[in-house]
């Protein structure tokens, strides 16, 4: 299975998927819902503790205001720069709660100038409330002990009860009851317009009006304070901010399902893959079990068709031993040729010198002798007359003589022919036993001096030679003897020889002659056989060699390639060379230095 | 599961109590006094202050480098100028009187009139009013980088180097250190009975009972709130001339209840930030004592309450870094 683009592809997504997945699963930083839950709470915390601290304000039990700007001035921060939204929050829930913070710090503006307020007309109040009675004893103390100075003490004790307990639970009819009493210490003052507290009476009175109107203005930013929306706007961002959350843990649950899901899918898949690789591999084995098998037959049929081609080898080594057998018996046959050739030449001889033996001693004078012994024996008695008188036999002695010298003559000739008989006879001999020596044996290797073969060679197509009138010219140069199967040599050169002689015969060449060239280097023998005949044409140059490629009419076509074989088979070649028709041919056998192949044959 | 996470990973939500615990440190008897000792330690960036520093006794933060922050604050003279109305660049005159520097990150808002919510803001003030520095950020900021060792200062600390949010953010930061903390009425409050004397105690019960800790309370003996000036007797028809700066808070809100109202000035170290009032009208603390009583109380204040007040006020004079102001 290969790796494509596709499969990169589809790796890419699903990665990408579950990365994003495993993003979006984390994407809530609880850090940061904590943050903000906590500065929600905080807000919520402050908010309520700055509601707590008016009440205690408007109780006069706080002692100071330093609380308040301290608390709004976190609450501020918080809303200002603490309180981010959690980045899990979706665009349109940030949105509404940053609206909603805005709004809350629009509504803490309105709480802080209702507190501003609150603080001062509550110090206001309080200021009174404090110096009312203050003021208040040290007038009565300085009260005359008349009647009217005990009226004012009463009226004022009135107006500090009535005050008192209006700023403790304020009522219109106390309202009422207090302006009564106003007036009543305005009328006072009024009938004593001399007495030196005047002041303090006008500071009392004015005091008293101003807790009067202090008081309500104070409940009132209270109640305002109190009411002001700044903890329910705290508690719909609170609650905006729950849904997100729970939004956003309902998509992280979400995206963990869908992670979990894709997970389990890519076990599967790993399963699956691994199910397919395994099924591949077993596929793949069964493949390559099946190509073992087809390869191990096809090994099978190649060392079937090797053995065959070896068979055949060994048939062609056969047939070609056969052929090279064929091919000696042929040049056996042609050495036999001409050793019976030549031996007939000599029978020739043989028989003139036999019919001459016997013209000779048929037409012998032989028989003159007897008649001699007949008349010898007829004369017997007269032995000495007859030699003396008888005019035969007084003829007698010059008759054997000149008969002894015939019969001389008669022996001379018959030892002559005797002789040339003799020599003639070993000859024979000596050709049979030339042919002997090459005819049976074969293969062998012999170090033998080149030019005796090639003489040898020559001597056995001598006569052929001779009579064709062709003159043989002899070029050798010094060599070095060579190791050669000397039988494959000589069949070989008898060849060329035989081949040269018929190329000159059908040449028709008026001066006809071979020449033969024996010539080294340093690695080889070359020996050429020239002839200036009829040549060899190109197209045919190449032929020659050719199994059953002749010219010759009675030609069986296997000389020169029985030649080219054997000359391979000691490791030489044999080539030729012409330059076309009538221009004459070289046949070069080329003998290596070295110990020449050892042969098959 | 929240649950178990919200302890798992706690990202640490202050929760500080809802009301600094300042009373910790006083003798259960003091706990309820309505004014409260200025903390001993802070929390601050020594470099910012040190940078702050340099730059609230920086000429270049005026148009014509002759007036820095100091010229008007002045440390040894109780954060103050000492004059009725500051005068600015070109000897200009302010419309209203120096305010102290000192405690002034414990005020609620700044300026008499609150129109800054922060010490940040506050710069913004002075620094470009005509009368005052009569500058530019963009100037001040350009001047400030062309000086080597500012440049070199601020890179140190902010990565932008020298911008008009870091300048007023080292200022607001060395003014946050500018606290008197160790006066003697705040050893008084931390148990020490011995640093007041028995006058300086009655002024301070008089001072209580006559009702002034009902604005002047908390750490700053005032500061945290606003109030009219005039609210038993009409101060401005008394004295006459009234200007806008006279509007108070009226300025910022517009509201007509607002006219007249002013941030209640601290009394930390007030002994020695004379003259007195938002118009520098008086001079003396005893002047000041009497004109609150009058117009505050609708009272006239008996000369020995008054003095006895005024020793009271001056056992509100601190420390700064260690040394009596």
């Amino acid at each position: 299975m290969r790796l494509s683009t596709r499969h990169f592809l589809i790796g890419g997504i699903l990665l990408s998927v579950l990365i994003l997945f495993y993003v979006k699963t984390n994407h809530i930083v609880f850090s940061e819902h904590q943050r903000f839950d906590g500065c929600l709470d905080r807000l919520r915390e402050l908010d309520a503790s700055i509601n707590q601290d008016v009440l205690k304000a408007r109780a006069q039990l706080l002692e100071d205001y330093d609380s308040f700007p301290d608390q709004i001035n976190e609450m501020r921060r918080i809303v200002g720069g603490g309180a981010s939204v959690p980045s899990f929050v979706s665009q349109n829930g940030r949105r509404e709660i940053q609206k909603d913070l805005k709004g809350f710090s629009e509504t803490l503006d309105q709480k802080e100038e209702l507190l501003e307020r609150f603080k001062s007309q509550n110090a206001l109040l309080k200021n009174s409330l404090q110096y009312l009675p203050l003021a208040g004893t040290e007038l009565i103390k300085q009260m005359p002990t008349d009647e009217e100075g005990r009226n004012l003490e009463a009226l004022l004790n009135e107006l500090m009860r009535q005050v008192l307990a209006y700023s403790l639970n304020p009522s219109e009819d106390q309202t009422t009851e207090i302006q009564l009493s106003l007036r009543k210490l305005s009328e006072w003052r009024e009938r004593h317009d001399d007495v030196p507290q005047d002041a303090a009476l006008a500071s009392l009175a004015a005091h008293s009006n101003s807790i009067v109107n202090h008081k309500p203005r104070v409940e009132e930013l209270t109640r305002q304070l109190i009411t002001v929306p700044t903890g329910a706007r705290i508690e719909t961002i609170h609650g905006l901010y729950d849904s997100e959350f729970s939004k956003a843990l309902q998509a992280a649950d979400s995206y963990r399902a869908g992670l979990y899901l894709l997970c389990g899918m890519l076990i599967l898949s790993i399963g699956y893959t691994i199910y397919a690789l395994d099924t591949a591999n077993i596929r793949l084995e069964h493949r390559v079990a099946e190509r073992t098998g087809d390869l191990v037959r096809k090994n099978n049929e190649l060392e079937m068709e090797i053995a065959e081609r070896l068979r055949i080898e060994v048939e062609m080594e056969r047939i070609n031993k056969k052929l090279m057998d064929v091919s000696r018996r042929a040049g056996m046959a042609e050495v036999a040729t001409s050793v019976l050739h030549n031996v007939g030449n000599v029978l020739n001889s043989v028989n003139v010198s036999c019919s001459v033996i016997g013209e000779t001693v048929r037409k012998s004078r032989i028989r003159n002798v007897g008649k001699v012994a007949a008349l010898f024996h007829e004369h017997a008695s007269d032995m000495a007359g007859f030699l003396l008188h008888d005019p035969t036999g007084q003829k007698l002695p010059g008759f054997l003589a000149k008969l002894s010298d015939r019969l001389g003559e008669e022996q001379a000739s018959v030892l002559d022919e005797l002789q040339s008989l003799n020599r003639n006879v070993g000859h024979i001999r000596d050709i049979v036993a030339m042919q002997q020596s090459y005819g049976n044996v074969g293969g062998i290797q012999e170090t033998v001096p080149i030019k005796e073969l090639v003489e040898d060679a020559l001597q056995m197509s001598g006569a052929a030679l001779t009579r064709h009138g062709v003159e043989v010219v002899r070029e050798y140069e010094t060599v070095p003897p060579v190791s050669v199967d000397k039988h494959k040599v000589l069949q070989i050169l008898v060849n060329l020889i035989r081949n040269a002689k018929h190329a000159l015969a059908d040449g028709g060449s008026r001066h006809k002659r071979l020449t033969v060239r024996v010539a080294s280097d340093a690695r080889q023998i070359k020996v050429s056989v020239n002839d200036n005949g009829i040549g060899i044409s190109p197209e045919n140059l190449t032929r020659i060699f050719a199994h059953g490629f002749t010219t010759k009419k009675d030609g069986h076509g296997f000389g020169l390639h029985s030649g080219v074989l054997a000359a391979q088979d000691m490791g030489g070649r044999l080539t030729a060379r012409s330059d076309g028709l009538g221009a004459g041919a070289t046949f070069d056998l080329e003998l290596p230095l070295g110990a020449g192949r050892s042969t098959l044959l | 599961m929240y649950a178990a996470i919200a302890i798992g990973l706690s990202p640490g939500v202050r929760s500080a109590p809802v009301v600094p615990a300042l009373e910790a440190e006083m003798p259960a008897q003091k706990r309820h006094e309505p004014i409260k000792p200025i903390p001993l330690a802070m929390d601050l960036d020594a470099r910012k202050v040190a940078l702050g520093r340099m730059l609230f006794n920086e000429p270049r933060l005026s148009r014509d480098n002759t007036v820095s922050c100091a010229s008007c604050h002045d440390l040894r003279k109780g954060g103050a100028d000492g004059k009725k109305h500051p005068v600015g660049i070109g000897k200009s005159e302010g419309q209203i009187n120096t305010p102290s520097v000192f405690n002034c990150a414990g005020n609620v808002k700044q300026f008499w009139d609150g129109r800054a919510a922060t010490l940040e803001e506050q710069i913004d003030g002075p620094l470009q009013a005509a009368a005052e520095m009569g500058s530019t950020w963009p100037e001040v900021a350009g001047k400030l980088r062309a000086v080597p060792e500012y440049a070199a200062l601020f890179k140190n600390i902010y990565s932008d180097g020298v911008q008009p949010r870091n300048i007023r953010n080292a200022i607001s930061e060395f003014e946050r250190s500018l606290t008197t903390p160790n006066s003697r009425f705040d050893k008084f409050l931390r148990g020490d009975d011995s640093a007041l004397s028995a006058d300086e105690k009655e002024g301070y019960c008089k001072f209580k009972s006559y009702g002034c800790t009902s604005c002047h309370q908390g750490v700053n003996v005032g500061g945290n709130m606003f109030e009219t000036l005039g609210a038993m007797a009409d101060y401005f028809a008394a004295r006459g001339g009234v200007t806008k700066a006279d509007y108070g808070r009226f300025n910022v809100t517009g509201k007509s209840e607002d006219r007249y109202v002013f941030k209640v000035p601290s009394l930390r170290n007030v002994a020695l930030t004379a003259p007195y009032l938002h118009d520098g009208t008086a001079e003396t603390l005893q002047k000041a004592v009497a004109i609150m009583g009058r117009y505050q109380l609708g009272e006239e204040l008996p000369p020995k309450d008054i003095e006895q007040i005024v020793k009271f006020l001056h056992t509100l004079t601190g420390e700064y870094e260690g040394h009596p102001l």
